[in-house]
């Protein structure tokens, strides 16, 4: 899995250019709307990006084909984009911290930072990829990134109608949000679930697909 | 891992809707080259998927280096001891060679930095090179390289030399030929290119439609077998069980025969009706021959 996991890593360096560039332009449009969270929730999506597009860059040379055919077999593949995955997300998160660090540091007060929303962006994310990836394996990674798309805006949808729910209610989401570690704890949960779900199904497509 | 056969294959079954692997058994012997000739859909993947654990099949064992691919039990290691080189290089564009090494030890518990640059070197195959920026015959050099590198003893070549120019193909023919000197090797090829085959293997698979028609010594198949190139009225005197195969066309018949011995000398004399008749010629086979004649009658021998 480390070799596979090394593979991915040297591949998206050749691109690293290019993410670093939009990033910067990021920041730039970050600064100028004064929202700063979106600059973390962006490095979440971008980090997101990076796994789709080695898993486009594996289907275009039959990789993924290779590496089953090797010691690493179908579950060193498969668990090898979700740590990806995890990694990847982690470091735009990570990234987006400090961006932003450094910005607030040299630019001043620039707005306010909405951590609530960073956190249910990343959870939305975690659930659409959980979601995308058993389909990338079982019918390649095109009809998946349709399939992420689809879930992004599926659960952005659910999402709103939640909090509109919360609100008529007369329990707005101020109130959940009282509680960080709750709140917190909730999305680890998801996302654990999420991904431990949709890993075991991924298994299953990769053992049962015809590579 | 001493087995008697490098790979062992029993009644191996796989449907497809309009394509079905019928029943196909066979074993590849250490210290062999097994070529596998058949023409497009004729099920040659398949069977390279199936060994490879690639793909679901419906009935029959598979064992290679002695472990059963169809078992979970006992992991992936096997794969260890499995080259295997598919029809492009499948190495992601944007990767350097000299990355390739650092990533390959950590996927293969054998793998062999020396061996692997020795190989570069002997193929001069650029360390700084991107894999994007090589040509054909030098990606599946550096596949076949990869593939030798680390403990394999049974290559697994599917169309590995398609689309080379013949001096690649030759020199990487020679590397298979070094490699299965060692009698704890084996090597299985399939190939469209039946000259490659004919140069390097030591058996002959030929398969069609999902059934295996051949697996023979190449050498015997060879010797064995001819063309005679006659007219219709001598060929309908030849015995119906030694014809493997015929083609006709206005102006000649050609039958592929076995036993070619038995036409030699008076054999062929005797197919004539008067001694006005046109002489029959014998000619000697290729493997190409071999494939169409009998994939065109479907003979099973």
């Amino acid at each position: 899995m480390k070799g596979l996991l090394l593979k991915d890593l040297y591949t998206m360096k050749g691109y690293a250019k290019q993410y670093v560039i939009v990033f910067v332009l990021m920041a730039g449009w970050a600064v100028f709307m004064k929202n700063m969270s979106f600059l973390v929730m962006y490095a979440i999506i971008l980090g997101g990006m990076l796994v789709l597009s080695t898993l486009s860059l594996d289907e275009a040379v039959h990789f993924d084909r290779w590496s089953i055919a090797t010691p690493a077999g179908a579950r060193g593949m498969v668990r090898e984009k979700y740590l990806l995955l995890l990694l990847a997300v982690a470091a735009g998160t990570a990234a987006g911290f400090l961006l932003n660090l450094v910005l607030v540091t040299l630019f001043g007060g620039m707005g306010s930072f909405e951590w609530e929303g960073l956190i249910i962006t990343a959870v939305l994310f975690v659930i659409a990829y959980a979601v995308m990836l058993p389909v990338n394996f079982k019918l390649g990674v095109e009809k998946a990134r349709y399939v992420y798309i689809g879930t992004v805006l599926g659960a952005a949808v659910i999402l709103t109608g939640v909090l509109k729910m919360f609100e008529y209610s007369g329990r707005p989401l101020e109130k959940m949000t009282e509680n960080p570690p709750v709140l917190m704890g909730v999305s680890a949960c998801i996302c654990v679930l999420a991904l431990a779900v949709s890993y075991a199904i991924s298994l299953k497509m990769v053992k049962c697909r015809e590579w | 891992m001493i087995t008697q056969n490098a790979v062992d294959v029993k009644n191996l079954t796989k449907r497809y809707n309009g394509f079905c692997l019928k029943n196909i058994s066979f074993q590849i012997p250490w210290g062999c080259v097994v070529g596998f000739v058949g023409e497009n859909g004729a099920g040659k993947s398949t069977t390279i998927k199936a060994m490879l654990g690639l793909l679901p099949v419906e009935e029959g064992e598979i064992y290679v280096a002695g472990h059963n691919v169809r078992e979970e039990a006992g992991g992936d290691d096997w794969r260890e001891y499995t080259g295997v080189v598919f029809d492009e290089c499948n190495f992601p564009a944007e990767l350097r060679i000299k990355n390739i090494s650092k990533c390959m030890k950590y996927i293969f518990r054998t793998w062999d930095e020396q061996r692997f640059s020795g190989y570069l070197n002997r193929f001069e195959l650029p360390l700084n090179k991107k894999v994007k920026e090589l040509s054909k015959g030098m990606k599946m050099k550096l596949s076949i390289a990869a593939a030798l590198s680390h403990d394999s003893r049974i290559l697994i070549l599917d169309e590995a030399t398609g689309g080379l120019d013949p001096v690649v193909r030759n020199e990487i023919l020679d590397i298979f030929r070094e490699f299965v000197e060692d009698e704890q090797h084996a090597v299985f090829i399939s190939s469209h290119i039946t000259s490659d085959i004919e140069k390097i293997a030591d058996y002959i698979m030929l398969i069609h439609k999902g059934k295996l028609l051949l697996y023979e010594n190449k050498d015997e198949l060879i010797y064995n077998y001819g063309i005679v190139r006659c007219t219709g009225q001598q060929a309908a005197r030849i015995p119906e069980e030694l014809i493997k195969g015929k083609w006709e066309n206005a102006f000649e018949t050609s039958v592929l025969v076995k036993d070619r011995a038995l036409f030699e000398n008076d054999g062929l004399e005797a197919l004539m009706e008067s001694p006005r008749d046109a002489r029959p010629v014998l000619d000697k086979v290729t493997i190409e021959d071999i494939l169409v004649y009998m994939v065109k009658n479907e003979v099973q021998l």
